[in-house]
């Protein structure tokens, strides 16, 4: 009954979780721009973020130890100073730009500035991770986080054609701005398959004692909430095609996106939208913040754990408290999180196969996973990932600037 | 406009590099006319890359009239707030004012009398948005109105 427990909560928290500032500003910049087209995009991410996820589930049953640990152990300080610096890099810009998500969530609400409200919503990010332990927090985000689910009924009041939207799943070229297209495609996916995100699963699973008996909870989670959670990317993706494409509407800031639920929703919809971005923005912030005191702690060999009594974890509580103010600072520096947001994502594609390369050797280390390595179609599918990451490092910074 | 000629000329620097006197004596005319092919690509994806820029501008702001249209005629409606309705022309207003700076520091788009034009439209959707953030702080529904019908530059309108 436990584990039928534990895998329903870990359903509702992916779908829930799922959403954030570069899932919500990707996908509705695609509706916008190339209506359902970009679909196929969505769902090559939404495959790909569950292999890994999956993979780092069993990889840390098994091994008892996170991705950052293990890298440091298996390849030495040396090389873990890349991936790690290149995660923690990110992680401050996508943080910057989740506050800056829920700050715009709540002046569509309020009217209060954006930077006046930057530095409460860092201080609550602060005092959840002080007060709160692992499952609170990754249940607490994930069920609030269902409010993002209004972008699937949304999508589902519009009624868009169905075979619209299948064709959509299937990748086609655009008849117009191919850069643009091509840009996008490779955005989303980097939205969607952050490394932060393979280093939290990991992490959480040490959290939560997985043991080797419930590796079919792992499986299970990380497929159907992946599933379920790309669904509502789709969802955000399909409002905007039919909403602001018509309409001529592209979108530069959140302001104008949320002008996508006005016709679905009437008056309650630019509540709901902000309600569905400030949850959404202010849950991955949390989760972000977590995982940067999870990284620089397990690289260094510090306690760790949100779980653990601060006084246990001074050094990882530091590293989370650090990474969370340079965050701040960058987001009170104005920059718009929208943009920042496009190069965080731009920067994610660019880091992936330094995230991706390591997690190959060792899913194939017995030392490791013993008898859970990968068999031959995983191996295939993450070399395969791991070279059109590369490829698609190469691709990004051009694609930037020709369609960014 | 006076000196101006209003005929939409094509701008000078698309025009197909000239060469006046032989630029590479000495070897083969194959060589010559790949050379020549080569300048001339280059001259149409010079003259692209202007063109796109131009119509990337365009799109913005036609998305930006789009928008001011679609949230006063939510805020007439009743279907979104005044904070709503304020927080967005104001960022429509700053997005705005970023695509005029964009347009108004390229000597090579206010040259080109297509994008003088722009340039000129997206200070009179400034203009307009000024007037109806004011509007909208005073609730003042037919001057949004009136203001919502003089929106100078919306997707597919042309001037």
């Amino acid at each position: 009954v436990s584990a039928i427990v534990d895998l329903v909560l870990g359903i509702v928290t992916s779908i829930g979780g799922f959403v954030e500032v570069g899932s919500i500003s990707t996908s509705a910049q695609a509706g916008s721009e190339f209506g359902f087209q970009l679909l196929w995009a969505i769902l090559v991410a939404a495959l790909m973020l569950a292999m890994l996820n999956e993979m780092s589930g069993r990889f840390a049953t098994i091994s008892r130890r996170s991705l950052v640990s293990a890298v440091r152990e298996r390849f030495g300080i040396h090389f873990q100073l890349v991936p790690l610096g290149a995660e923690l890099l990110i992680d401050v810009l996508l943080l910057a730009a989740e506050v800056g998500g829920a700050a715009i969530a709540l002046r569509l609400l309020t009217g209060v500035g954006f930077l006046w409200v930057v530095v409460p919503l860092g201080l609550l990010a602060w005092l959840i991770l002080w007060l709160c332990g692992f499952s609170a927090i990754e249940h607490g985000i994930g069920l609030l986080g269902l409010v993002t689910l209004s972008f699937v009924v949304a999508a589902w009041k519009l009624g868009p054609d169905v075979g619209d939207v299948t064709r959509g799943l299937m990748p086609s070229l655009p008849d117009h701005d191919w850069e643009r297209y091509a840009f996008l495609a490779v955005s989303i996916m980097g939205a969607t398959v952050s490394p932060y995100l393979l280093n939290f699963y990991s992490s959480g699973t040490i959290e939560e004692k997985l043991t080797e008996k419930e590796l079919w909870v792992n499986t299970t989670t990380g497929y159907a909430g992946t599933a379920f959670g790309s669904v509502v990317s789709m969802g955000v993706l399909v409002t905007s095609a039919m909403v602001l494409g018509p309409r001529h509407i592209l979108v530069d800031s959140y302001e104008q996106a949320a002008l996508m639920f006005v016709p679905p929703f009437g008056t309650w919809g630019i509540a709901l939208f902000a309600a569905a971005l400030g949850v959404g923005c202010f849950g991955a912030a949390v989760e972000i913040t977590l995982n940067a005191g999870y990284a620089l702690s397990q690289a260094f060999g510090w306690s760790w754990g949100a779980n653990k009594p601060r006084r246990e974890a001074a050094r990882f509580t530091f590293a989370f408290t650090t990474v969370l103010a340079g965050a701040l600072l960058v987001a009170l520096s104005g920059v718009d999180p929208l943009r920042l947001t496009m190069v965080s994502v731009a920067l994610t594609v660019v880091a992936m196969p330094a995230v991706v390369l390591p997690f190959l050797v060792l899913m194939n280390d017995d030392k490791f996973v013993k008898e859970h390595k990968s068999g031959a179609l995983g191996n295939g599918l993450l070399a395969a990932l791991t070279i059109f990451a590369a490829l698609l490092a190469l691709v990004v910074v051009p694609l930037e600037i020709l369609g960014g | 406009m006076t000196g101006m000629s209003l005929r939409p000329a094509r701008p000078t620097h698309c025009l197909p590099p000239v060469a006046a006197h032989p630029v590479l004596p000495g070897l083969g005319s194959s060589v010559r006319v790949l050379a020549a092919c080569v300048a001339l690509a280059c001259g149409q994806v010079g003259c692209r890359g202007h063109d796109a820029r131009l119509d990337q501008h365009r799109k913005s702001l036609e998305s930006l009239g789009a928008t001011t249209a679609a949230t006063v005629d939510g805020w007439l409606g009743g279907q979104v707030s005044g904070t709503y309705a304020r927080a967005t022309l104001e960022r429509t207003l700053q997005l705005v004012d970023q695509e005029r700076s964009a347009l108004a520091t390229s000597p090579e788009m206010l040259q080109d009398p297509r994008g003088a034009a722009l340039s000129e439209r997206a200070e009179r959707l400034s203009r307009l948005l000024a007037a109806l953030l004011l509007d909208v702080a005073s609730a003042n529904g037919p001057s949004a109105r009136q203001h919502a019908g003089e929106i100078p530059i919306r997707p597919g309108a042309r001037p």
